[in-house]
């Protein structure tokens, strides 16, 4: 069969892989239809990240589960789906009803299944965990975590000397991830990532820290997929100099996670703001 | 290629990140390392290194770069007759979801090696990307 119907405590989830062109034998909407009467969910997610093509013919059997879904008041999502899906979607015009989100949670949130309160709870080991990968791997130091704190507007400037700041997008959140190192920290994590004795922050070693926090959402991206936030990428940015500001985008609350690693204590920052109920709310407040 | 040095073009808009899969690639192979910030400039010195005959063998390509993606450039070489094949793409990238790996997969990257990467990992993605171009590895 080229696809699985699984029910789960709110919805129905429906994965396909490969290239889908469509159920073949199998009659999707009566598996379907057999599925929905007998659990009464009235929400579908299409699990697309394991699938590389969508054929048209998959697409009618889509819309005639929507039309259905539709009688009942309910809602179907397709969830991680590549471009060229979203693309031959919208060209087929199909793109107000094959609904795409990146992440099972920006469904989740359109169906009102999930609160904001329930992102606080396991929102900053994520960023934990990987900033502890990314050092072992990439800097070839290993760091431990201490204590996070939250930032209050107020609180002394960190005492880092070069920052690496990235925004972190969301359907769900929008937010920041900024990295500060001192710099006698940060010229020993260069001297060792780059196989040549640093001194000093100058022009040449300092993307090393932009870098360092781009890699450090992407692999926080993959924790979070789990949790199901899913997360866009931008292009990081470096600010360095004594008592430089990081500038956070949205106002939220931030919470500092501070490190210690072989060169001494470093932080990192994340700071979310809810954007799925226009509250503005921090999604980080009671981490 | 078995008489000559490996060419390798590495496109990062981290200049450090070149650096360290250059010291990293000069360690391990008898290498010739062409870099770019961007992946428009990639693109052309890939088709003037074709055209002087000194071809490149592994295009080590970022995602999340200014201009142009490097999904973009993946798309664009595999389109011409020229670039169809060759050269073999390792991506190396901060970009972790499933969904971006097969969109790659698509476009026929011999390799998918995310950040953090060690040096084993890089050194293993090279060995598999000149054994053969069709085993994708997830380095996630």
């Amino acid at each position: 069969m080229a696809f699985e119907l699984v029910s789960q405590n709110e919805y129905l989830l429906l994965k396909i892989k490969g290239e889908f062109q469509g159920s073949g034998d199998t009659d999707l909407l009566a598996v379907f239809k057999e599925q929905q009467e007998k659990t009464q969910l009235k929400y579908l997610i299409i699990q697309c990240s394991e699938c590389s093509f969508i054929g048209a013919d998959a697409m009618r059997e889509f819309a005639q589960i929507y039309k259905n879904l539709k009688t009942i008041n309910g809602g179907m999502r397709l969830v991680a789906v590549n471009p060229d899906i979203e693309q031959s979607i919208k060209k087929a015009g199909l793109d107000r009803i094959l609904s795409c989100k990146a992440s099972l949670r920006g469904a989740l949130v359109d169906f009102g299944l999930v609160t904001t309160k329930e992102f606080d709870v396991n929102f900053i080991n994520p960023f934990l965990g990987s900033t502890l990968k990314v050092f072992e791997i990439q800097c070839q130091t290993k760091a431990t975590a201490q204590k996070p704190f939250l930032k209050k507007a107020g609180d002394p400037l960190l005492l880092g000397d070069i920052s690496g700041i990235i925004s972190i997008s969301s359907e769900t959140f929008n937010g920041t991830l900024a990295i500060s190192l001192a710099e006698v920290i940060f010229v020993k994590i260069a001297s060792r990532m780059l196989g040549e004795e640093y001194k000093v922050i100058d022009e040449g070693n300092v993307d090393l820290i932009g870098e360092l926090a781009n890699i450090i959402l992407g692999q926080a991206k993959i924790e979070l997929a789990k949790l199901g936030y899913g997360i866009q990428m931008a292009l990081p940015s470096c600010v360095w100099g004594k008592d430089h500001k990081i500038k956070h985008f949205g106002g939220g609350v931030c919470v500092v996670i501070p490190f210690e690693c072989e060169f001494g204590v470093f932080h990192i920052e994340v700071m979310t703001t809810s954007i799925a109920n226009g509250t503005g709310q921090s999604l980080a407040k009671s981490a | 290629m078995a008489n000559r040095r490996l060419r390798v073009l590495l496109v990062d808009d981290s200049s450090n990140m070149r650096t360290i899969v250059r010291n990293f690639l000069e360690k391990h192979f008898e290498v010739e390392v062409f870099q770019s910030g961007n992946g428009e400039e990639a693109e052309n010195l890939l088709q003037e290194c074709s055209v002087m005959d000194e071809p490149i063998d592994i295009l080590f390509l970022d995602w999340m770069m200014p201009k142009r993606t490097g999904l973009e450039v993946l798309q664009s070489i595999r389109s011409s007759e020229r670039f169809k094949l060759d050269p073999k793409v390792v991506m190396l990238t901060a970009e972790t979801y499933p969904e971006q790996i097969n969109a790659c997969v698509k476009y026929g990257v011999s390799q998918y090696l995310t950040k953090p990467f060690s040096e084993d990992d890089l050194v293993r993605a090279v060995r598999k990307t000149l054994d053969s171009g069709e085993d994708v590895s997830n380095g996630v």
